[in-house]
């Protein structure tokens, strides 16, 4: 088996939405001694390759979170090995994103979270029902230039601003982007809250990420 | 392989039987008594010579009820129509559903709402559009009633040609003033089937000319499709069920003739009645009234087991392609479908027979695809059930969005109109704020900017043209 035959093998279980075999392939990239940066590579080019035919119509929700969790089956794998040989992966930049506490919707999160790896971004997902202890601490342990928050339900919208508030109080605010969306946010809300941005969908999150890097 | 079209297996059942059975009963006491007015003098000789009771000076047919269960009997339940690309195909009968398109006089202006005669251009652009609209099963008459200075009585051969030349689906083709003459020759030349339609003048007559052309349909071996038209209040009675009673009774009456002239000839009954509006005497087409009309006839006849055609959804009382016309149209489309018809017209008309537009037409093909996802109703099984989905899957953080079995049925249980605006609100309002009509404009453009196809040789373009040539001196000479 060559090192092709295994970043291939990865890009295919991406987007033939395989977890178990793209797990497989990470664990063989390890046993091989792959440059895990060139596996984690393979498996960005592969949902980017998802990410593209998503933004142009011709795949749709089950595929792109399909696809997200084959390749978060095998990028566990590889960052583990990236810390291991104490290496750094260079990307666009790197986003922390959840959703905020009380909320547990994560489908509109999962969008935004994969198309920003599609797009090159290193994406630490935190899940959901984060507490904002939780993405205060996590903007600094990855060092965090974007911070991603969602909230689909109004009633779970200002614990947005709470986070905000703790980065602020955290002396952290300055060094990090905090972009907000959500079924129940709007551009006035993210003004009023402080955040640096909004959008409505996945693919616009995207660009505004972009627009905030000034990339 | 015929096209597919829909399935309906389980018809709605608008009556209870006793009361199909009253239906049924009216059309034979109708045609027993004051039986039906047959303008011509060769059918009241062969009608006489099959049992009916002829009364020749008032050209009044009687039909013993023997007779009529006879030729029902005889009449095929579900047959095949070729189309000139055997992949469209229709087979007729049974619990199929397929679309096709109704047609107007003139064109319309998009922007100005203005009626106006259209270009042969226009009329071959209409074509090429329901050739390219995947719902569109099989053409039917015209789409226009002609097109620049074309005499109007060329109307139906020209149209019959240049549906030859743009298209390769199957046509039912409206055969009067001797049209059949040379339409039939250009089909022959061609070695295509088309199937002729007739028209009966209700109340309860059929006219020399139909007859002429049944006989001509009949001969020709090609399948007769008969329709009907009684307005409500008009030309027939008020009441749905009296209405029925007469269209049924025209339609038993061509049966018999049809059957005992061929034993085993192929029959599409085609409704098409519509309240009168009693304020202008027009057809009210879209009303209730029509689609009431059409669940009652479909299931009278589902149970004599012909073939079934609704021609009323494709007609609107609306004058533009806006919501009156979206919700005539889908409220007809799903009555008729859920009775049970095997074919609609439901495309191309914007406001009654004055006006169509390919435009029109291509927002209708999302409203025929609605319908159709509709009526196919849902597959029951143990993976569509999907209990045992539900118990992996459970309950938050679980969902459904990362499974296999998503991914395998949401597309075959959606579906989703080519011009439906589906975007979020923002990036509809990024996008210029669409419409569906804006959709269903780009999409025309988009139709026509495709390679114009033909589906004739130069030598088929020009025996058609011989042959439409003939036509013109022959219809010179009668005018």
């Amino acid at each position: 088996m060559t090192a092709d035959d295994i970043l291939d093998g990865l890009e295919l279980a991406v987007i033939e939405y395989d977890p178990a075999a793209a797990a497989h392939w990470a664990q063989q990239a390890v046993a091989q001694q792959i440059d895990p940066i060139t596996a984690l590579a393979a498996l960005t080019e592969a949902i980017r390759e998802v990410g593209e035919g998503f933004g142009c119509g011709e795949l749709f929700l089950p595929d792109l979170i399909a696809a997200a969790e084959a390749m978060a089956a095998a990028t566990a794998i590889l960052e583990a090995e990236v810390a291991q040989r104490g290496l750094h992966r260079q990307g666009l930049g790197v986003v922390v994103i959840g959703t905020v506490f009380g909320d547990i919707h994560d489908i509109g999160k999962n969008m935004v979270a994969t198309l920003l790896s599609a797009a090159g971004f290193t994406v630490h997902d935190l899940g959901i029902n984060v507490r904002a202890e939780a993405f205060v601490a996590a903007v600094t342990t990855y060092n965090a230039q974007v911070l991603a928050l969602s909230a689909l339900l109004t009633t779970t919208a200002p614990e947005q601003k709470k986070v905000i508030d703790l980065l602020t109080a955290a002396n952290l605010r300055q060094q990090v982007k905090v972009i907000v969306g959500g079924g129940g946010i709007t551009a006035d809300f993210a003004a009023a809250i402080g955040a640096d941005g909004f959008d409505a969908t996945a693919p616009g999150a995207v660009k505004l990420t972009k627009t905030l890097l000034a990339l | 392989m015929p096209r597919q079209g829909f399935r309906n297996r389980t018809p709605w059942q608008m009556l209870p039987e006793a009361q199909i059975d009253a239906l049924h009963e009216g059309a034979l006491r109708v045609l027993a008594e004051p039986g039906i007015l047959f303008e011509d003098a060769w059918a009241l000789a062969f009608l006489a010579q099959q049992g009916c009771t002829v009364d020749e000076a008032s050209g009044r047919v009687r039909f013993p009820r023997q007779l009529v269960a006879a030729c029902l009997a005889e009449a095929p339940k579900q047959f095949t129509l070729a189309a000139p690309n055997r992949a469209n195909d229709l087979h007729l009968g049974g619990d199929r559903l397929y679309f096709t398109h109704s047609s107007g006089m003139q064109s319309i202006d998009l922007d100005t709402l203005e009626p106006r005669r259209p270009t042969r251009q226009e009329y071959i652009d209409c074509i090429r559009v329901l050739q390219a609209l995947p719902h569109l099963d099989h053409l039917g008459c015209y789409p226009y009633f002609g097109f620049d200075d074309l005499p109007d009585v060329l109307a139906v051969p020209a149209g019959v040609a240049l549906h030859m030349q743009y298209s390769d689906k199957h046509q039912i083709t409206a055969c009067s003033n001797d049209a059949e003459l040379f339409t039939f020759q250009m089909a022959q030349a061609l070695g295509q089937e088309i199937a002729g339609t007739i028209g009966s003048s209700p109340p309860l007559t059929w006219s020399s000319a139909a007859v002429a052309s049944a006989r001509r349909i009949v001969e020709a071996g090609y399948a007769l499709t008969t329709v009907d038209g009684s307005m409500m209040g008009g030309t027939g009675p008020a009441t749905v069920p009296g209405s029925v009673i007469v269209s049924t009774a025209e339609h038993l009456a061509m049966v018999v003739l049809a059957q005992c002239l061929r034993p085993g000839q192929r029959m599409l009954i085609g409704h098409f009645s519509a309240p009168l509006n009693m304020r202008s005497g027009s057809p009210a087409f879209g009303q209730i009234g029509s689609s009431l009309n059409n669940a009652m006839f479909n299931q009278l006849w589902r149970r004599y087991g012909l073939p079934l055609s609704n021609g009323s959804p494709g007609y609107v009382n609306a004058k533009g392609i806006e919501f009156q016309a979206g919700y005539e149209k889908g409220m007809a489309a799903i009555a008729a479908a859920l009775s049970g018809v095997n074919s609609m017209l439901l495309h191309l008309g914007v406001a009654n027979e004055l006006t169509a537009h390919p435009v029109q037409a291509i927002l209708d093909d999302d409203i025929a695809g609605m319908v159709g996802r509709f009526i196919s109703g849902e597959e029951m099984s143990e993976e569509t059930l999907a209990v045992a989905l539900i118990q992996a899957v459970g309950p938050i953080p679980g969902h459904y969005l990362n499974q296999a079995h998503t991914r395998k049925w949401w597309r075959k249980e959606q579906f989703t109109g080519a011009t439906a605006d589906t975007q979020t609100y923002a990036e509809w309002q990024e996008g210029g704020k669409k419409t569906a009509f804006d959709h269903a404009r780009a999409r025309f453009a988009s139709i026509l900017a495709a390679p114009e196809q033909r589906f004739t040789t130069p030598t088929q373009d020009a025996e058609l043209e011989r042959i439409l040539q003939e036509a013109r001196r022959y219809f010179e000479k009668r005018i």
